[in-house]
């Protein structure tokens, strides 16, 4: 049995341990609320923009515009948004899992395939299996702050106009509820795919009897579908980092929760070794003493 | 939907949620090109908008008081059908759910922002263009 001093001294240690994880623990429920109040509230704008979006893409003479159609360039791109810090359980693994299976994907399909990363704990992992990011963006919670959402949208649509890319999608965990979520790649370009998986998601599609034929547009079609392009793809963007934001403070706050949990059954554990050797040491001085007064007598 | 012949239904939604649902008999935005001004049963439009102070004329059976209501866009799109006029704002500051102060904050940290961009950038002007709309909001809502 360990000394009375060593246990003490594990104690301690497991007693700040317990108090540094629950302090995380507390912070990614506070990150993970406020993260869930934007969601809520962006949730009514993305019904919106799909309405729209609908509308376009059912016109009955198709609009000829690049972000409408398909190209071939043989050469895809993904962006993988990973955790923006550790200790969040097998958050990364999965999109690691889900990243290898995109590469093998288009190795089968003999595409070249370009992977975008945002600054995050993934980084050392794809360092580690040798796949470099062509360019690496700020994490999530820079991106959502700044101006980080309007460059990654400007980018992969300018790439895509040029041809330079067939396909870009985000790999990233979506949040279905507290006690769901999963990882999944969200087709952003080409556009009509994001359309189409937008409408899939939304509430009410278009419930009115008008169709885009009835409209009056201001630009003209081409021009509409330009910026309307950019809204989509940047309030896309946003939404996913939004669900990725989510589905990390969650995985975090549960892996604090075991981690303060653990914390607590080996305080418990040690406190009961604590005082079975702090008995034991007692008794053995009550010894001491009765048999010395008892040479004594 | 209204039933009234001379108002409409009036939405601003924006990514921080929806900001106005009500009944309106007159709204005047900004789109891309120029002032727009809808009434009832405006004919259907889609629209991109530019950077501006919305006006609305709230229906009086919705607020029971005649005051204009203001709102800043920035960009985004307007969707007008079935008497119904849909803000769909990429950036929205209302005034009249909106403490002051925020007004404040707000033209403050754009100012801060300022400092690093070239004078001469299109996002320079459009910041300089959107304090001073901002500043004009305030002095609306004294």
């Amino acid at each position: 049995m360990a000394g009375i001093r060593q246990i003490l001294q594990r104690r301690r240690a497991a007693e700040s341990i317990r108090r540094i994880t629950r302090t995380m623990g507390m912070v990614s429920t506070a990150k993970y609320k406020s993260y869930h109040n934007k969601r809520d509230a962006a949730a009514e704008y993305e019904n919106a923009l799909s309405q729209i979006g609908y509308l376009l893409v059912t016109s009955q003479e198709p609009i000829d515009h690049p972000l409408l159609k398909e190209n071939k360039s043989n050469c895809s791109a993904v962006l993988v948004v990973g955790s923006a810090r550790g200790l969040c359980g097998s958050y990364n693994n999965h999109l690691t899992h889900l990243l290898d299976m995109h590469i093998k994907n288009a190795s089968q399909l003999g595409k070249k395939l370009d992977v975008y990363a945002t600054d995050s704990k993934l980084l050392n992992t794809l360092s580690y299996r040798k796949i470099k990011p062509q360019k690496t963006y700020p994490n999530i919670d820079e991106s959502l702050g700044g101006a980080g959402v309007d460059e990654m949208a400007n980018d992969f649509i300018e790439q895509y106009i040029a041809g330079k890319i067939d396909y870009f999608g985000i790999a990233y965990m979506r949040y279905y509820s507290a006690s769901s979520q999963k990882v999944q790649t969200l087709t952003i370009l080409p556009l009509t795919e994001l359309i189409d998986n937008l409408t899939t998601r939304t509430t009410a599609i278009w419930p009115y009897d008008i169709s885009f034929e009835d409209f009056y547009l201001s630009p003209e079609a081409f021009e509409v579908i330009k910026g309307l392009a950019l809204t989509i793809v940047r309030a896309s963007i946003e939404f996913c980092f939004m669900d990725a934001a989510l589905s990390e403070h969650l995985a975090r706050m549960v892996a604090m929760r075991s981690a303060t949990e653990n914390a607590e059954n080996m305080i418990k554990e040690l406190t009961n070794e604590y005082n079975v050797a702090r008995q034991g040491q007692i008794t053995c001085e009550l010894l001491d003493i009765v048999s010395g007064t008892g040479d004594l007598k | 939907m209204t039933d009234s012949p001379n108002i409409f239904r009036c939405v601003i939604i924006s990514p921080a949620g929806k900001l106005l649902d009500c009944s309106a008999i007159c709204a005047t935005f900004i789109a891309h090109d120029g002032s727009v001004g809808v009434m009832s049963n405006h004919m259907p439009m889609l629209c991109e908008l530019g950077l501006g102070i919305m006006a609305i004329e709230p229906a009086q059976t919705e607020t029971k008081t005649d005051r204009k209501k203001f709102a800043l866009i920035d960009g985004g799109f307007a969707l007008i059908h079935s008497n119904m006029v849909n803000i769909i704002a990429a950036d929205a500051v209302i005034s009249w759910d909106t403490k002051k102060e925020k007004i404040e904050y707000l033209i403050e940290r754009s100012k801060k922002k300022l400092k690093g961009v070239s004078e001469v950038s299109e996002q320079y002007s459009h910041q300089v263009e959107k304090n001073a709309l901002l500043e004009k909001l305030l002095s609306n809502m004294d």
